[in-house]
Order: C-alpha cells, then structure tokens, then sequence
C-alpha cells in the first residue's frame, strides 16, 4: 500500500532501515539539501502505513541541450529489504518520467556497479540499455588504463525520453565503449 | 573588504594569542584612532584578560556611537550574543538599518546570516521587515514566510498567531502571478486559516506539483467536492499512471460519495499491491466482509516479505490462518516466513534448519533471520550473543542482527566488541544522530576516542551545512523545504546525541587521563553553557530493530556534563547559577541506583568544596563525607558490583568511579589542592584487587550453554570471553 510523498530533510532522521543497506551510500547533509533545493520535485519517497518509508527517489537534472546532454540523472533509487521485489524500484524510476522538468530533457541515466545483475535487468525491463561502461567508477584510485574491472566498473545506463525523437543519445552494444569516470561528468 | 593586517588580528585574537594581538592593535590604535574595528577588538581582549565588566562597558559605549563598518558590527553583535545580552548583540545590526537606510540590504542581509543559528522566528520576522524596505519580492516572500514559521514554530500565543496569520495573508495576497513555491506558502496561511474553498478555488486549473497535489487532494476530500475529487483523481490514476495508494483511497470514497456501486468499482481496481489492497479499502467502505479480498492479497504476495506488514493491520480470515497453519515446510521460505510471523511462532528451528543453507541475493539480508531473531528472545543474554554472532556469520549484511547484538552487548560486559559491530554497519553523517546512542556502553580506549572525535565532527560540520542549505533555499525561493530545513537544523542543534558524543569524549579523555582534547571541550562546553542545561531534542531511532531497548541514561549524561561544566567554569556567579541547576536536577530525579545516587552526591560534595563557597565547618564536613563513602567497601555497599555481575552494569558503574576519580585528580591539579587529602591510591588498589574478570568468567563457566541448534559456540564463547577481559582491563589499566 504505497503512496508517494515528497522528501523532506528531516525524514533522514525516519530512513534506517533504507539506508542500513550496505549498498546505499550515506551522503553529508549538504548532498541531500542541494538536491531538495534545485531538484525539489525529483526528490521523493514511498512510504507505507504507520508513514514508514520503504523508499526514495534522488534525481537532478543536468547537461546541456546544445551538446546533446541535457538529461535527468538517477543519483539514488533505493528500498528497504521488506519492500524489494514488488516493483516499488520500478515504480519510482517510472514516476520519474511523469515528471514535467524530466519530459524537457533528452533522456535519464543512472550507474549501475556491472556486478549488479539484477539491478541491470530491472533497468533494462524498464527500458534503459547500457551506453557506456566506466572504468573504475567504484574504485579507490583513479583508473589509469581503460582495463575492464567488473568489481569496480560501473554501466553508464540510458533511457531516451520523448524529447530525444531520433534516439541520438542512446546506442547499441554500449557495453563496448569503455570510458574513465571524468568522461561522464556533465 | 578587511586587510589582511587586520584580518591577522582578528585572527590572532580568535586562537587567544592576546599579546601579540594587542601589540598589533595598538600600533594600528596610533595611526587610526577613530576606526571602531580596533575599538572592539581591543574590547574583546580585554574580556579574554578577564577584564569583563570594563570591557562590556566599553562596547556598550561603541554600541552607542552606530558604528557602521559590517565587520565591527559582527564582532560587536558575536561580543554581545556570547555574553547571552541578545538585545544589544541585535542593536548592533539595527541602530545602523534603522540609521541608514542606505545600507539597509546589505547589513539586514549579514544580520540574517549571522541569525539563522539562533532559530529565532521573531527576530527573522523582524529582519525579513527591515528587507521588505527593499520592495524586492523574494524579501517581501521571505517576510511572509516568518509569519507562517512564527505561528507555526514561535513560541507566540492565539492573539499574535491570530494577528500573523492576518498580516500573512494579507501580503500575500496582494501579490500577483504566483509561482508554486508562493503559492505553497499562501495555502499554508490559508490551512491555518481553515479556508479550504480558497484553497480550492486557488490550486484548480493550476498545474501542482507533489507538494501542491497533496494539498489539493485533502482540500477536496476536506471540502466533500466529490465530483472534481472523483475527476482529478480518476485524471492521476487512470490517465497518468500515478499508483498513489491514497490517491486510489480518495478515488473509491469520492465514488461511493457520488453513488456508484461496489460492483462497479470492484473491477476498476488492478490486481497490483496497491490495487488488491485498495480491494480490502473498498471492502471496509462499503461495510463488506474483508474476507475473500484478504485472501486473494495473500495468495498472490504471500512469497513476498511485503505480505506481513501489509496485512498485520487486518484482522485475518480463518481461511488463510488454515492456511498458514496447514503450510508444510515444504513451502517457499518467504511464505514460511511470513506464516511464521501472522502466527506470532516462536519455534522456527525446523524451518531455519532446512533453509540455513539456502543461497541469498549478494548483501541481501537472510529473511530466515526475521524468525530466528524472534525464537531468541527466551536466551539469556551470554547466549543471544552466542547465537546472534553465529547467525550474523553467514548472514553478513543483516543489520537486524548486528542492531540486535549491539542492544545485547550493551546489556553485558563486553563493551569492546560494540564499536567494531556499530563500524561494520557502515554508519555515516547523520545516521550517527539516530544512532549513536548504541554506543552507549562503548569501551575506553585511544580507538574509541578517535572514533567520538569523527562523529563530533559531523556536528561542527552539519551545523554550518544547515546554515549555508537555509539560505541558499531562501535566495532560491524554495519555500516549502524551509520549515523542515529549519526544523531539521534547529533539532541538530542541540540534540541528545550531540551531547551524548561530547560526554563520551569527555569521559574517555579523563578516563585515559588523555589531555589532548580537554581545553577545546571545556571551552565547547563554557560556550554552550545554555544548550547544556536547555531541552535537548530528540531524533533517536528507537524503531529499527528494537529488540532489546538501551539504556541511554540521558539524565545521567546531562548531570555529568553539568559537573563538567561547573569544574571548568571560573565565574563564581556562573558556577552558583549551574550548582544551583545541579541540585535542582539531582532532587528531581528519582530513577538513580543506588550507587549513581552515592555517585552524584560526592559530586555534590567535591563541587561544593572546590567551587562553591563554603565555610570551613561545612568543607569539614564535606570532605569528611567524601573520605567515609570513597572506600572500596563503601562502594560495594552501595551496589558497585551488581547482583547480576555479568549485567553491564559492572562496567558502567565502574566506568563511574574510575571518571570520578579522575576528575578528583584533576581538581587537585589544576584547581585546589584541598581534596589531596583523600586516599585515592588505596583506592584505586582496591579496585584493581576485585578481580572483576574472574567473578564474570566464574558465572558463565555455571551457564549451561545449551542452544536450539547444533553448532561449535566455542570459537564465539572465547571472543565474548575476551571482549570482557579487554573491557574491563581498558578500564582497570588506566587507573
């Protein structure tokens, strides 16, 4: 029984049992309030009854329009374990497409560390397909050779969006194209 | 812009370099007599001389002169803000605004800046007026949003908020083509104001965002027009996709209201979670039996860890709890899992040992867990530890069980085995806030302190992030993030954990007689006298995995860091002032042991000698009250050792003596040498000679570590073993 709400600063202090996941990362104070202050609508949660959060969405937007990157990105998309494998990741990533500011730009990325499988095919049952791979995305140390690392790579993953009418900003075989992680910074 | 001379000074004033400051200062004094920079800092060096008196005088009189230069007047205004004089610390800023007005923005600007900390909505109301001067509309916005935190926030009575909630409204609505941020604000005087078919009537024909869409919602609902409720939300389900558990509530109750059948709705509803689930809704809104749609819940999510939570509010059909009772172990764990939990089981032995080899998705959590954390709770602690350590062997990822073990740990002795758990759950920033009160039973080491320090860094850190988030969101106009923004930053500000960390800091650094850190504390503490002995805020996640609730001993730690403050405090009135809360506090508080009591009186006695002045008759008697009860016999009278010798309350209390001991030592250092008299190394002797380890190693050896399952416990027995040996060392080596 899933409603969605806008994120509020202080439902960090109500996020444990989403953010005691060992993959969802735990940012400064100030990560969080840049993105409830120039992304306010792409920062959401789900919560269940009781307005238990079992959620929530981080997204931006970013890249220019004249370059062809004009887009929103997915910073974080998380559950909580008791909600996992219900479409609830789904339901977010696709609330996201509804969203005015999202349906002006080009299309949505995200990162996906290549270890995930499963992140990888619920991405890819939504429509996103793998445009790059970034080589040492994860990692400690900056990568210096273009040397696949499953362990510390990441796919760069898209979805074009309406506005992106000859799907100029998504290809084929993107598993293929290796990059360093300063080549997807917008 | 300042000089880098002047910059020098002020920065060599900051770190209490004084003379050289004030060679510096007077040669500047020479050249440019007339400049009030010079004037305050000098003042402010005189008040670090411990020339006070003269020193508020002297900045009053500058006060009075309007000087103008912004960084005299921030100095001024810090001057008279850490002297809590919060009118003269505010005239500073508004003699000069109100003077000339010509500087108006850009002085009200730094004032605003300079307060935001205070989370004082008056006086942001009273600066956002004197920006309002400015006929800018975002200041004209800022001004009426303070209305709203005022009556929302301020601590005003029914006439003013009746008063703000008037004037709010009133300049709100003389602006035209609102945004959604403004429109936000003006719905929420008018929510105030109960005026829903304003509401209405303003948020229709409008495109919403969430926030607004929310509102609308409830406006609708709230105004019984079914029929635009019953469009709109027809428009967001149907048309939009929008799957809104309570969009989809609002929907079949506007139906209902407009007459429509039960059949009719019934096939509308999806067979999603949300849709089956707004089946059992309907069910209940039209006085049905819940049955069959509970049911066809259950047979479709019963193999999903969502079904237990979802339907535990129901009450359940006797057909599922045949089922659950009729489903055989053969069943997909999920459901098992689930059944388990709608049955309330406490015996889950069979299904852990058929699954416990079962594969899980990488850094997922067993949910075979779920069960056996239930099946423990009849275990003495010694052996939950046991059987939560093996567990969390091959479940490494499950924070159930590594809160559960912290809760546990902290029930017993082996305090050096909570941190590493509490690190390997990847806590960071503001997870600390929630739950650092975990480490309540933490052990004493040069580790623990290092770990401390970092989470009080997130504080110095986090402070200024919600200063700089507040005021990038008010210049963005991003109005309805501010009052949580405010609320968060002002519940950061002065919370428990906050104050648990730097008592814990403070603790270990005199437990280790580590002087390291013992001049920046006592000057945070001197500083922040009033949020020390003010309300402290609550954001502790008590929720999460709360198996076994800690005791956090809150009164406790704000008593120890009022002794603290007093020792370090050299004011006498100051000192009197705190003594006086002190004594208020402890006759207050009813819920000490006995030993914390005998603890809080020798601290009575040891302030009331050291710092309070006393006659010598009384000190006499004082001391002699310290010498009788400060024996090791004495102290076990009075509870030292617990009945219970392996309940944490052995280190606690020990922890206690060993704090106070040191804080004796510390008197006798560096502020009178009177308590010298008292034989603290007979002491201290003693307690080395209680042989503590031993009594605990003797009743775990009586435990009879019999377990559910079969597995090799020895392995985890000798860790736990030694976490108490290491315990209790870390405390008896250091005195």
């Amino acid at each position: 029984m899933t409603s969605i709400k806008p994120f509020q600063i202080d439902d960090l202090f109500a996020i444990d049992p989403v953010n005691l996941d060992p993959l969802t990362e735990n940012f400064n104070i100030s990560f969080y309030t840049s993105y409830l202050i120039d992304h306010p609508n792409l920062f959401y949660k789900s919560i269940e009854p009781n307005n238990e959060i079992s959620g929530y969405m981080m997204g931006k937007i970013e890249g220019q329009l004249s370059k062809k990157e004009l887009h929103c990105h997915i910073t974080a998309v998380t559950i909580n374990q008791e909600y996992r494998r219900i479409g609830l990741a789904s339901k977010l990533c696709l609330l996201l497409e509804t969203i005015k500011e999202v349906q002006n730009t080009l299309f949505i990325d995200l990162f996906v560390k290549v270890t995930n499988t499963l992140g990888k095919i619920l991405y890819e049952k939504l429509g996103y397909g793998v445009y790059r791979r970034v080589i040492g995305y994860y990692g400690k140390e900056y990568p210096t050779e273009k040397i696949p690392n499953d362990e510390i790579d990441a796919f760069d993953m898209r979805k074009a969006l309406p506005m992106d009418k000859d799907k100029e900003t998504v290809r084929d075989n993107g598993e293929l194209f290796n990059v360093f992680p300063n080549e997807v910074v917008f | 812009m300042i000089s880098e001379s002047d910059q020098e000074i002020i920065d060599l004033v900051d770190r209490g370099q004084l003379t050289y400051a004030l060679s510096l200062l007077n040669r500047k004094l020479t050249k440019f007599p007339q400049k009030s920079l010079y004037h305050v800092l000098k003042n402010k060096i005189l008040f670090k001389s411990g020339k006070e008196e003269e020193s508020i005088k002297q900045n009053v009189a500058i006060l009075n002169q309007y000087p103008s230069d912004p960084m005299t007047i921030d100095i001024l205004s810090n001057f008279f803000q850490d002297l809590d004089m919060e009118n003269e610390s505010n005239l500073a800023y508004e003699n000069i605004i109100k003077r000339f007005p010509a500087n108006n923005e850009k002085l009200a600007k730094i004032w605003f800046e300079n307060s935001i900390e205070k989370y004082d909505y008056k006086l942001l109301n009273k600066i956002f007026m004197y920006l309002n001067k400015e006929s800018k509309r975002d200041y004209k916005m800022w001004f009426i949003l303070s209305y709203y935190l005022l009556i929302v926030y301020g601590d005003v009575d029914e006439k003013s908020k009746n008063l703000y909630l008037t004037l709010g409204l009133k300049l709100i609505s003389n602006l035209e083509d609102l945004n959604n941020q403004e429109i936000w604000v003006y719905v929420q005087f008018l929510r105030l104001k109960e005026d829903y078919e304003m509401i209405e009537g303003i948020l229709s024909d409008r495109e919403l965002d969430l926030e607004l869409q929310i509102i609308f919602l409830e406006t609708l609902k709230l105004n019984r027009s079914w029929k635009k409720l019953n469009e709109y939300c027809d428009k967001l389900l149907f048309k939009e996709n929008f799957d809104d558990f309570d969009t989809w509530k609002l929907y079949l109750l506007s139906s209902k209201e407009l007459g429509v059948a039960y059949g009719k709705l019934k096939p509308e509803l999806p067979s999603t979670r949300n849709g089956l689930l707004c089946a059992i809704e309907l069910d209940k809104l039209f006085d049905k039996s819940t049955d069959s749609s509970i049911e066809t819940y259950y047979d479709k999510f019963n193999n999903k860890l969502c079904c237990y939570p979802d339907l535990k509010s129901y009450e359940l059909p006797s057909t599922i709890i045949d089922k659950i009772k009729k489903a055989n172990i053969d069943s997909n764990l999920i459901t098992l899992v689930n059944n388990q939990k709608f049955h309330k089981s406490l015996d889950n032995w069979d299904i852990y040992s058929k699954f416990k080899h079962l594969p899980v998705a990488e850094f997922d959590s067993n949910p075979l867990n779920d069960l056996t954390i239930e099946s423990i709770n009849d275990l003495d602690s010694v052996r939950k530890v046991i059987m939560l350590s093996h567990l969390l062997a091959s479940d490494p990822f499950n924070y159930k069980l590594k809160l559960y073990l912290l809760q546990i740990h902290s029930q017993l002795n082996s305090n050096d085995s909570i941190i590493p758990i509490y690190k390997s759950l990847k806590i960071k920033m503001v997870q600390h806030e929630n739950l650092s009160h975990t480490l309540t039973f933490s052990t004493f080491s040069k580790d623990s302190l290092s770990y401390f320090i970092d989470i009080f860094r997130f504080y110095l850190t986090s402070r200024q992030e919600m200063i700089n988030s507040i005021i990038d969101a008010f210049n963005k106009g991003v109005y309805n993030k501010l009052p949580s923004f405010i609320k968060f930053g002002s519940n950061l500000k002065n919370s428990i954990s906050l104050n648990f960390t730097v008592y814990k800091i403070l603790q270990t650094t005199f437990i280790l007689n580590d002087t390291g850190y013992t001049n920046y504390f006592s000057n945070y503490l001197l500083k922040n006298k009033k949020l020390i002995i003010g309300e402290w805020t609550d954001n502790r996640d008590f929720k999460t995995a709360n198996y076994a609730r800690i005791d956090t001993h809150d009164t406790v730690i704000k008593l120890k860091l009022l002794i603290y403050t007093i020792i370090f405090e050299t004011k006498e009135n100051e000192v009197n002032k705190l003594f006086k809360f002190y004594n208020k506090m402890i006759s207050h508080s009813a819920s000490f042991t006995k030993f914390e009591n005998l603890i809080f009186k020798l601290y009575y006695n040891i302030l009331k000698i050291v710092k309070v002045k006393s006659n010598q008759n009384e000190m006499d008697s004082l001391l002699n009250y310290i010498t009788k009860n400060l024996k090791i016999d004495k102290l076990k009278q009075q509870g030292l050792i617990p009945e219970n010798v392996l309940s944490s309350d052995m280190s606690y209390n020990l922890s206690n003596l060993i704090e106070l001991i040191r804080i004796i030592e510390f008197v006798n250092k560096k502020i009178t040498s009177v308590l010298r008299k008292l034989n603290l190394d007979q002491l201290k002797s003693d307690i080395k000679s209680l042989e503590l380890t031993k009594l605990q190693f003797d009743a775990i050896d009586k435990i009879n570590f019999e377990f559910p399952i079969e597995f090799d416990f020895e392995p985890i027995l000798t860790d736990f073993k030694s976490s108490i040996h290491q315990s209790i060392s870390n405390l008896i080596n250091n005195i």
